[in-house]
């Protein structure tokens, strides 16, 4: 069956089964790799994407529950790892094995579009759902502070936005 | 180009005027070269004309930090700044590059001294083809962030510059090398930056799963859920029908002797799909009817082991590992 997507900005138009779950779509047919494969069960998060601003399972999504609004990946978060949670990451040195992290980048980044200067618990709340086996639990909150002042300070814009007007941000 | 084949180390010139070192740390392969078989170099570090140093990480990265640590090893003796290094993924062979594993925290107990001696090896060749070029003995020479200086005459050349000329260089005995003392380390000890995190911050296909070949197809595995059990049967041909799906079979198995645990398993007998996509195979998977034929598994219980092992532990030892003193009458 046909699908039509938008992904990171740009429509995508899929040939696959009604229940793929968008993660395949994400992942095989759109050939965006950043975006994980984890349990395939939803208790994981590695595979965490934007629909319309939400972050959600993408290996639960069906594709046809995502065609009415925008999809975001890391890769759209920004191509050029600038982002402000991107940038967070890297200045934190988050990622050990980093195969959770795109899901964890995600879960930041949905959690700061609505709550740009998130506690400690606001936090742990958001991120309860994502693990991450490399134990990098205290470098992610440290960095999901420190996105939140570079976004305070550079104005970060929603990640859906962001990445439909191609802003480096 | 000046090969000593006798050492443990080895020098090559590359195309275009570069160098590459590289380090034999097995018996084995000098005993490959004894026989005359053509020595395959397990390459560690590649300098080119413009200075770029390129440091080969051979230890799988699983989240350890060892593709950063290793280099770093390297980088210190070699004498270079950190910023100025770029690290390459070594192949898995392991008759190339000794010991390729992760596990048991040994690769830095393993690899301090060798990689350290790489480095130090890289350095030294470097500065004698310096001083040959000014004329000056060795000992008059130092380096520092990739340059051979010699103070007396106020003259410096990049590493990148002697490429050419350290390739005809003598490679070094490693006994012989002078390694840094450690309060001068400017990288060692130092906390350096995972070398992948921009590649991972940024989406970057690095991971095994990310890896795709023209006309890949997707397999999964159905195993009998009780150790060692075997297929009897399976609705093969009803799932060869579903959509995407190229091939259905049986797999017998193997038990691979003389692995790391005993009874390891190697593949365990099951059923493998294979299709054109990863979620193709998977949902002819959920449709996979088989019955097994579950061995002598089938009977044994977490509660029962448990038992066992509470009967175990009322004889008397099995097997005496060591028996320093007594035990008993230090603890009473």
């Amino acid at each position: 069956m046909g699908f039509d997507l938008t992904v990171n900005g740009r429509a995508a138009s899929v040939d696959v089964s009604s229940d793929t779950p968008l993660l395949w779509v994400i992942r095989d047919v759109l050939n965006l790799k950043g975006t994980k494969y984890g349990c395939g069960i939803g208790q994981c998060g590695a595979c965490t994407v934007h629909l319309g601003g939400k972050a959600v399972r993408s290996c639960l999504t069906p594709v046809s529950a995502a065609t009415k609004a925008p999809i975001t990946t890391l890769e759209g978060l920004s191509p050029t790892a600038s982002h402000p949670v991107q940038v967070a990451w890297q200045e934190i040195d988050v990622p050990q094995c980093g195969y959770c992290q795109a899901g964890q980048m995600m879960s930041a980044a949905a959690l700061l579009a609505k709550t740009p200067k998130p506690t400690d618990q606001d936090i742990d709340a958001a991120m309860n759902g994502n693990l991450c086996r490399c134990g990098t639990y205290l470098r992610i909150r440290q960095a999901i502070h420190r996105a939140a002042s570079l976004a305070l300070n550079t104005g970060l814009k929603h990640p859906v936005e962001a990445a439909r007007n191609g802003s480096q941000k | 180009m000046q090969i000593n084949r006798r050492s443990f180390l080895r020098v090559t010139s590359l195309a275009g005027g570069g160098m590459l070192l590289a380090l034999y740390v097995k018996p084995k392969a000098s005993a490959q070269f004894a026989a005359g078989a053509s020595p395959t170099p397990n390459n560690y570090i590649r300098i080119a004309p413009d200075g770029t140093v390129t440091i080969m990480a051979k230890d799988p990265e699983v989240g350890q930090g060892v593709k950063t640590m290793l280099p770093m090893l390297i980088a210190e003796e070699l004498d270079v700044d950190w910023k100025m290094v770029k690290i390459e993924q070594t192949d898995f062979d392991d008759s190339k590059y000794s010991l390729q594993i992760a596990g048991g925290s040994v690769a830095t107990p393993f690899n301090w001294g060798p990689m350290r001696q790489v480095g130090a090896a890289g350095r030294q060749m470097l500065v004698a083809a310096a001083a040959k070029s000014w004329n000056v003995p060795e000992s008059e020479c130092s380096t520092s962030s990739g340059r051979v200086i010699h103070q007396g005459s106020n003259r410096s050349l990049g590493y990148g510059e002697l490429t050419a000329q350290a390739a005809q260089m003598p490679v070094p005995d490693p006994k012989t090398l002078k390694l840094k003392d450690p309060k001068d380390y400017k990288i060692i000890g130092q906390t350096q930056r995972g070398c992948d995190v921009k590649d991972i911050v940024a989406g970057k296909p690095i991971f095994g799963i990310d890896f795709t070949v023209p006309g890949m197809l997707y397999a999964v595995y159905e195993k009998c859920p009780v150790f060692n059990g075997k297929v009897t049967t399976a609705n093969l041909d009803e799932i060869k029908k579903l959509p995407g799906v190229r091939h259905a079979f049986v797999v017998d198995g193997f038990v691979k002797p003389g692995t790391l645990v005993d009874g390891d398993p190697g593949l365990e007998p099951g059923v493998a799909i294979v299709a054109d996509s990863w979620w193709q195979a998977q949902s002819a998977r959920k449709k996979l009817q088989v019955t097994w034929n579950e061995g002598q598994g089938a009977s044994q219980t977490s509660a029962g082991f448990a038992q066992r092992a509470d009967e175990l532990s009322k004889l008397p030892p099995a097997k005496t590992l060591r028996n320093d003193g007594n035990v008993d009458q230090t603890l009473a």
